[in-house]
């Protein structure tokens, strides 16, 4: 539910506008994506998407917030899981991304955010990739450890 | 090459990571054909991916075409970057036979 104060100050609460509207009214925009069911897992040493984490959003010529609350884990004794995010391609945190490490098969909160620089105006494609440094990495995605990725664009 | 395929199986007896391993084998990893880092230096020639339903399980394997030097540097005293060497397979297995090792799982993991 998104919640619109006007210029009087109250309180508008609606269900999300179609982005197509968001951008005629110079709202910024947004995108979400839940996992509440599908653990992820992955043997791969260079990044890949994480499946269903894409957010595509129309946007003016200004920065994006993003991030992603997450559970992971590794079932190889002292080996990394790897997280970042890719705006059009782009690597947002370094050529690995932002890394966690634990106990074997101990989850840890893997959560990162970040903000990009002013993109130009137009359509994005935002996305979290993952790998890790050896053996098998998962992501928690059930009913007791969701998996979220969001976007909002600053304006 | 990029193969996503999905089987329906029953995996709800093992972990997530498990049945990883189970399809690890059934799709021949090994020396000549790796696709899982047991070190973080190993040679690789691609990966697995896979998303856990319940009852089905959609596998993504990705086999290199390229070889691709690893990119680890030191920083600091800190090793940052991919230690891996990312290498075609010298006998890369078919996009169909690499379908059928999958299917031949559904017998039972």
């Amino acid at each position: 539910m998104t919640t619109i104060i006007d210029g009087s100050g109250s309180a508008t609460f609606a269900t999300p506008l179609p982005m197509a509207q968001v951008a005629d009214l110079g709202l910024p925009a947004f995108g979400r994506v839940v996992r509440t069911a599908g653990n992820l897992t992955t043997t791969s040493t260079s990044l890949v998407d994480v499946t269903g984490a894409t957010v595509t959003i129309t946007t003016g010529a200004f920065p994006v917030a993003y991030g992603t609350a997450q559970t992971s884990f590794n079932d190889g004794t002292n080996q990394n899981v790897y997280s970042n995010v890719a705006i059009d391609g782009v690597l947002q945190h370094g050529t690995s991304g932002m890394v966690g490490n634990s106990a074997t098969n101990i989850r840890h909160n893997l959560s990162i955010s970040g903000q990009s620089a002013a993109l130009s105006a137009g359509s994005h494609t935002i996305k979290q990739q993952w790998a890790v440094s050896g053996n098998t990495g998962t992501i928690n995605a059930d009913a007791t450890y969701n998996h979220t990725f969001y976007v909002r664009e600053i304006r | 090459m990029h193969i996503t395929h999905e089987l329906l199986i029953d995996c709800s007896t093992m972990t997530a990571a498990e049945f990883s391993d189970k399809c690890l084998i059934a799709l021949g990893h090994g020396p000549n054909f790796k696709l899982k880092a047991d070190l973080p230096t190993d040679v690789v020639h691609g990966s697995v991916s896979i998303v856990h339903y319940e009852g089905c399980c959609e596998i993504t394997v990705e086999c290199y075409h390229e070889h691709e030097e690893p990119t680890a540097c030191m920083s600091h005293g800190v090793m940052t970057g991919r230690q891996s060497t990312l290498a075609c397979c010298e006998n890369m297995p078919t996009e169909q036979v690499i379908r059928d090792r999958l299917d031949a799982m559904k017998g039972g993991v």
